[in-house]
């Protein structure tokens, strides 16, 4: 049904008329041209006028009404008559109320961020502008991890996996996105562990709800990293090195013509890093010895190559982008996802090619908007397990001619993968207070390999891999954008459809092996609610989100991973409420926000395992209740303060199976459920030289310890109590502290001339241990110093 | 400001909740027995209870104290000294344990396994000799160590036998002790790509025997029709009759293919012998096939072990649920002699938990995990009488993956 009316929508489209484009010249008495007046044509508001104070809209033929408005003075109002057979050029005069021309001394034009248009939406979104942090060091997960509600975990250094948990829930729940395409179409090479700030504008963080142009089937949230799209030239190229031998070099630049009719650019990054750090770990002595030795196969080197070239402001394309990405991704494994087992040779290795084709363009007098993605990727992969040798934590040899395979049985992994993506954004402004969105996303992944030590069927010994398999997925959503009150308030609703359908190799009872294909689908809906004034902001949001089982999760490896070809979509009932106050006094600025999350969560996919064979099936339920408490605090321009606190009761519910019962109400294990950040900013400027400016940075977070595995909510110790009655060793810390607490320090040169910027951090400061995972630690006390450099 | 208020409702219900409801008391109960409870949850993460106060013939064990592990796979007893495959967080080797003053399960002292692979078979002979296998010190190596200060102290070195195949082990998974010898598997074959077990070059089963008086390999003892003894290292396959001194062990075959020219069987060294009996084996299709032999214990020539109402396959079905880890697992007592199986009255058991039964005061301990029933117990079968009472069953309380009694 959802896709019959779609289908209506768009042909709807189609039958509406064409409009051509109209220049608009303004100028004062003195025939100057005038910037930044806000030009409405019949009730629409179509832009602001450049420094040539000209602007260029799509009208259709015939009369159309015009004012002319500096912020909320109306200047002029006129008509004119538009030929699209002709070319229409228009010049304006202002004048003031008495007729007379007015000469505009200063005018002051402020946009509408892209964060400040987030923050007021609906949606429980946060919005992080990277803009003013190309000068730190790391990678852009560190600049999450201190977003309210979000706690990033990872297993090690640089290269090293990373999951965001995003209101209580985490993993596959939470989608990541460039650009509103799904992140992993852009390789290893651009994740959440290897992404320099740099070569992003802002990163997005829908927290439950999901807006519409990100149709995507995400159950918990997610995140969109949005690449830089400045609007004027530049060349940049920026150098970090650090402890561990870290290097990080980045180069982002854009360059257009004159007209603005065509542009270059790139977004380039390069990573490497030996991952040496030091880690206290066991000996095989007997009973155990705990000694600090170096990581010694660690090391990770990416490289991510992006070049677009596009055409823009022309009668058929607002623009049209083609980008072509290379991108590299090597890293070594050290050891097991507890760090109980080492290891010194297994590594994966990954080359990804990428082609993107984006299309944008305003019809029907700025009415209709269409954002058009095509994607295809080829990725070639490598799992290498294939060592007869054995290591300690020293990196000594201990054992030869042993099996292949460090980790599980050997592997001599190679896989091909192909995608194809394409998204489809439209929205059209049914009036001036009704937006219609359509979004609809598809996905498919091919998948053709081998591996001589890997899954062989039982009976007709086919490696299951060599087996071509295949993912399709389309999502699809149509929503309404309203605004009441004037704009104080806005809604929003939307309904999802989501639909995928896979194919690949499956085994029967009697290890029979043949081809199998499994399909679903899944409706959705959401809705919104946003009330500002003056200092306050309220939201309330809810969402029946799904997440639709992938191929891994349907086909498992073949190996290790038995197939399922009865998993359903998981499902949630998400809903957030959050609400900011905010006063401005003088050079003051306070903000308080708050935020109150609720998950609902069934037929969540559970990895049973078992031997020989583990599988995916839908199992567990869970409700998720959180808080996030957001406040900061800017006496003046030179100096800010804030911190943030969020708590997540993750608990499982309606356990089905009687004799696991006990665990009902109990505390899902191995999530954070309490955490927070602070942060301290100080400015100087006019250091050495005038425009010269230096910025101190002083920020820490603080993670309250939690269970590996599951405790009986009876038997839950107390938030600040001991281990009560367990004997547990299975806590993250698992040394007897309460939490984990880290704190970090930077300092920031900004020279004015040339455009220089140096910078140096120190990272866990405290050289404290550090664990996301239980019983991996992560790096200790760092060093970092990177250089920026901007040519134009 | 309110949206916090109502938060700190929404969450008021964050304090712990203390009530404990009292298990039923167990008045009949051995007063000077401790027993060793190993539950699991469904990730096979659970705990070890020590309970003495509180046995009960229904047990909640909510709220009582244990030791928390990640993979609970039941244990072994030495005198009050417990011992498990693995350490509480799963890192390979073997872990010891006791009780401490308030009778709680207590980690004592772990011994590592070289080994990255869950692969260390351990046998504990007595508080001072005890034996193991690491694959990484030599696969045709049996380790030796001290389960008091679990040092390990030297090894047993059957590399003579070796043929130089790919996949060579002695003592993985049978490590047997009867007076001054010790009985080992010896496998030597080639794993094939995608498989859990070896194949053996020859299509029989193999145990080298080691006198430990004069430390030296007596002889190699082989019976053919069978392939691979025991499956898991910490799932015992072999059995001493401590009234005929008879040793019998599982073969289980090819449990992939299940080849029915070589199915399981159970097989056994008299007392006295270094050879494998010829003359005696029981076939696993003589009451069912496809299938295999999984559990055995022994006492007075009769073998007590499961044997499913249905032809089932580890590897078959998408998961072990639609066949080997169904409520299809009926104990049985099979005669030696006659080779006849009597079912006996307990409830079918799913193969979650792999423990072997025991003998305790003259009655043999079964656990059941029951699935369909929602039933995770045990039962005493006192084989002079024939009768079978419950010994006690878990409420709501995990799966029952292991089961011991300390005697004060």
């Amino acid at each position: 049904m959802i896709k019959v009316l779609l289908t209506c929508f768009l042909l709807t489209f189609c039958l509406l008329g064409t409009a051509c484009p109209v220049l608009m010249h303004v100028k004062d008495k003195n025939g100057k041209a005038v910037q930044g007046i806000t030009i409405i044509v019949d009730g629409i508001v179509k832009g602001n006028t450049d420094a040539a104070g000209t602007l260029t809209v799509e009208l259709e033929s015939g009369h159309h009404s015009l004012l002319f408005r500096n912020i909320s003075v109306l200047l002029k109002q006129t008509t004119i008559n538009v030929n699209c057979k002709e070319e229409n050029h228009f010049e304006f005069e202002l004048k003031d109320h008495n007729g007379k021309s007015i000469v505009l001394e200063e005018v002051t034009v402020k946009a509408i961020t892209a964060k400040e248009l987030n923050a007021q939406s609906p949606f429980s979104v946060q919005t992080i502008d990277l803009k003013k942090s190309y000068d730190k060091g790391g990678d852009v997960g560190e600049v999450l991890n201190r977003a309210s509600g979000v706690r990033l975990r990872s297993d090690g250094g640089l290269g090293a996996p990373v999951q965001v948990n995003l209101g209580g829930l985490q993993g596959k729940a939470v989608k990541l996105f460039k650009d509103g395409i799904p992140i992993e179409l852009f390789g290893h090479g651009f994740n959440l562990g290897t992404i320099p700030v740099n070569m992003l504008d802002r990163v997005e963080i829908y927290k439950g709800v999901m807006p519409i142009y990100l149709a995507s089937d995400a159950l918990g949230g997610g995140v969109n990293f949005v690449s830089r799209h400045d609007n004027k030239n530049f060349a940049e190229l920026s150098y970090e090195v650090g402890s561990f031998n870290t290097h990080r070099v980045t180069a982002n630049a854009l360059w257009r013509n004159k007209a603005k009719t065509w542009y270059l650019g790139t977004s380039s990054s390069f990573n490497y890093s030996d991952n040496s750090y030091t880690i206290n770990a066991p000996m095989p002595t007997s009973p155990v010895t705990f000694k600090n030795v170096r990581r010694f196969h660690d090391a990770t080197n990416t490289y991510y190559a992006e070049g677009y070239a596009g055409i823009q402001n022309v009668a058929w394309a607002d623009d049209l982008r083609l980008t072509l990405i290379s991108s590299s991704f090597y890293k070594e494994i050290q050891h097991d996802s507890q760090m109980d087992k080492v290891y010194g040779d297994p590594y994966s290795k990954e080359r990804n090619y990428t082609g993107l084709l984006t299309y944008k363009k305003n019809f029907l007098n700025e009415r209709l908007k269409t954002n058009i993605v095509g994607t295809y990727s080829l990725f070639k992969t490598k799992f290498i397990d294939t060592a007869t040798v054995r290591y300690d934590w020293e990196g000594q040899i201990i054992g030869n001619n042993l099996r292949p395979g460090e980790i599980n049985m050997g592997n001599n992994q190679h896989i091909d993968y192909r995608f194809f993506s394409s998204r489809v954004n439209l929205s059209y402004e049914i009036s001036d207070r009704h937006t219609l969105d359509f979004s609809e996303l598809y996905y498919q992944q091919n998948r053709k390999g081998g591996d001589p030590l890997g899954a062989i069927s039982a009976i007709e010994g086919i490696d299951v891999l060599s087996v071509p398999a295949v993912y399709r997925k389309d999502n699809t959503a149509l929503g309404l954008r309203s605004n009441w009150l004037g704009k104080e308030m806005e809604s929003i609703i939307a309904a999802k459809y989501y639909h995928f359908k896979t194919e690949g190799y499956t085994t029967d009872n009697f290890g029979m092996g043949y081809r199998s294909s499994g399909s679903g689908q899944s409706l959705g809906y959401m809705g919104g609610l946003r009330w500002s004034r003056g200092n306050y902001l309220v939201k309330a949001s809810y969402e029946y989100a799904t997440r639709l089982p992938d191929e891994y999760e349907i086909f498992g490896d073949a190996r290790l991973i038995k197939e399922n070809m009865d998993l359903k979509p998981e499902r949630s009932h998400n809903i957030n409420l959050n609400g900011q106050y905010r006063i401005e006094n003088g050079g003051q600025i306070f903000t308080f926000s708050t935020g109150l999350f609720y998950r609902k969560v069934k037929d969540i996919i559970f990895l049973q395992l078992d031997i020989p064979f583990s599988r995916y099936i839908n199992y567990e339920q869970a409700k998720v209740k959180g808080i996030e408490l957001e406040a900061s605090y800017a006496p003046s321009r030179r100096f800010d303060i804030g911190a943030n606190a969020t708590y997540q009761d993750i608990r499982r519910i309606g356990i089905k199976e009687a004799m696991f019962r006990n665990l009902e109400n109990s505390r899902v294990p191995n999530v954070p459920f309490l955490f927070g950040n602070f942060w301290l900013n100080y400015y100087f400027k006019d250091v050495l030289n005038n425009g010269d400016r230096v910025e101190l940075n002083w920020n820490g977070n603080y993670t309250h310890r939690f269970f590996l595995h599951a405790i009986p909510k009876n038997q839950e110790p107390g938030l600040f109590e001991k281990d009560g009655n367990i004997q547990t060793s299975l806590i993250i810390p698992r040394d007897g502290r309460l939490g984990q607490f880290a704190n970090n320090a930077g300092v920031y040169y900004h020279f004015a001339k040339p455009k220089l910027t140096l910078s140096g951090e120190c990272r866990n400061i405290g050289d404290v241990k550090l664990y996301d995972n239980f019983n991996i630690q992560k790096p200790g006390r760092a060093l970092y110093f990177k250089i920026l450099y901007q040519f134009f | 400001m309110m949206i916090g208020l109502s938060a700190l409702m929404v969450f008021g219900s964050c304090s712990k909740n203390k009530d404990v409801e009292p298990a039923p008391s167990g008045g009949d109960l051995p007063a000077n027995e401790t027993w060793i409870i190993y539950n699991a949850n469904a990730n096979w993460s659970g705990g070890i209870y020590a309970l003495k106060d509180k046995k009960a013939r229904e047990l909640n064990l909510s709220g009582m104290p244990f030791f928390q592990v990640s993979s609970s796979l039941g244990g072994s007893v030495f005198g009050k000294t417990l011992y498990k495959v693995n350490s509480a967080s799963n890192a390979q080797g073997i872990l010891k344990l006791g009780l401490n003053s308030a009778g709680n399960v207590t980690e004592d002292k772990f011994l590592p396994s070289l080994s990255s692979a869950y692969v260390s078979n351990y046998l504990v002979a007595s508080p001072t000799e005890g034996y193991y296998w690491d694959d990484v010190r030599g696969g045709l190596k049996v380790q030796k160590f001290n389960p008091t200060t679990m040092e390990r102290t030297g090894e047993i070195d059957f590399s003579s036998l070796s043929e130089g195949l790919p996949n060579e082990s002695a003592g993985q998974l049978i490590l047997a002790k009867r007076d001054d010898k010790l009985y080992v598997d010896l496998l030597l074959g080639t794993k094939q790509a995608g498989d859990w077990q070896v194949s053996p070059k020859n299509k029989e089963v193999a145990i080298a025997v080691y006198d430990l008086t004069n430390n030296k390999i007596l002889n190699v003892t082989k019976f053919a029709g069978t392939t691979n003894l025991g499956v898991f290292i910490d799932h015992v396959l072999w059995g001493l009759d401590e009234k005929t001194k008879d040793l019998y062990f599982v073969a289980v075959g090819d449990m992939k293919r299940q080849p029915i020219d070589y199915s399981s069987k159970i097989v056994r060294i008299k007392s006295g012998e270094t050879q494998f009996d010829q003359n005696f084996s029981i076939d696993i299709k003589s009451f069912q096939f496809p299938a295999e032999f999984n559990r055995l214990f022994v006492y007075d020539s009769k073998i007590y072990t499961t044997i499913p109402s249905r032809a089932v396959s580890y590897y078959g079905g998408a998961q072990h649920g639609v066949t080997y880890r169904s409520d299809v697992w009926y104990w049985n007592e099979i005669d030696a002699t006659t080779k006849k199986a009597k079912r006996l009255p307990i409830p079918a058991d799913s193969f979650y938990g792999t423990q072997n039964p025991f003998m305790h005061n003259g009655e043999i301990y079964f656990l059941s995990n029951n699935t369909s029933e929602g039933y995770s117990g045990v039962n005493q079968y006192n084989p002079a009488t024939g009768t079978v009472k419950e010994t006690f069953h878990l409420k709501e309380s995990g799966r029952l993956n292991g089961f011991n009694i300390i005697t004060d």
